[in-house]
């Protein structure tokens, strides 16, 4: 019996690709390159942004034809 | 559902596999300097104590050594007791060049080696000692180098490997 009308995948991978680069981003910062650390920091947000600027495109268009707008 | 278990094991696997295996180079450097350190030492020796000629005293350094650095010095003599006319500073710069292409050595160490075999079998005794001597000291410097490389890098591969398997297979799942 599923309550949520999300795909619940899409979740699971956000929060797995935050813990692995939450843990690349320590392992390069102790060995001392912090450059790269910041990097794959960056890259991770920026990877995560992608996946989630789908979903609220998809939510606006959801929202668009509820209300009928233009 | 099955099949794409196991596409991303193998994913994840391979990745890690190729992690380890950069963490594995890092590794054997330090090692390797070290024997080849030894192997010349124990030629020293050959040469100075032993008044040994050049294919006896490489052939009995190859046995007492093991891998690669034995492989060195056993093609060195073979390159020299053949009768095609090479110097021994040819037949080693031979045995070089098979020896740098699966090794962990930079091309730092490397060169040390192809400076070391120029003066191989052409000066007398003495200068021969001097120049392995060199040949040591450039090693041994390496090797300091080598080990403080291995700490900072060989975790830090291993690690990076398992992880980026991981963010592969959940980018592609």
């Amino acid at each position: 019996m599923r309550c949520l009308l999300v795909d619940v995948d899409i979740l699971f991978k956000i929060a797995g690709i935050g813990i692995v680069v939450s843990i690349l981003s320590k392992v390069l910062d102790e060995a001392g390159r912090k450059e790269q650390a910041q990097m794959t920091t960056l890259v991770g947000v920026v990877v995560v942004l992608m996946m989630v600027i789908q979903l609220v495109a998809e939510l606006f268009s959801k929202v668009k034809t509820m209300f009928q707008l233009y | 559902m099955f099949l794409k278990l196991i596409g991303g094991a193998m994913v994840i696997l391979s990745c890690s596999m190729i992690g380890f295996i950069i963490a594995a180079s890092y590794k054997q450097r330090p090692d390797t300097l070290r024997n080849l350190q030894a192997a010349l030492s124990m030629m020293e020796s050959e040469i100075n104590y032993g008044q040994t000629p050049m294919p006896e005293a490489l052939s009995r350094v190859a046995k007492n050594c093991e891998g690669e650095v034995s492989e060195l010095f056993r093609k060195t003599k073979t390159h020299i007791i053949s009768h095609s006319g090479f110097t021994p500073s040819e037949g080693w710069e031979m045995a070089l060049k098979d020896f740098s292409m699966n090794t962990a050595l930079k091309q730092v160490d490397i060169e040390i080696l192809s400076a070391f075999g120029k003066y191989l079998g052409s000066t007398d005794r003495d200068d021969q000692i001097k120049k392995i001597e060199l040949a040591i000291a450039g090693l041994k410097q390496q090797e300091t180098i080598a080990l403080e490389e291995k700490i900072k890098n060989e975790k830090l591969w291993k690690y990076l490997g398992v992880l980026s398997g991981i963010m592969f297979f959940l980018l592609l799942y």
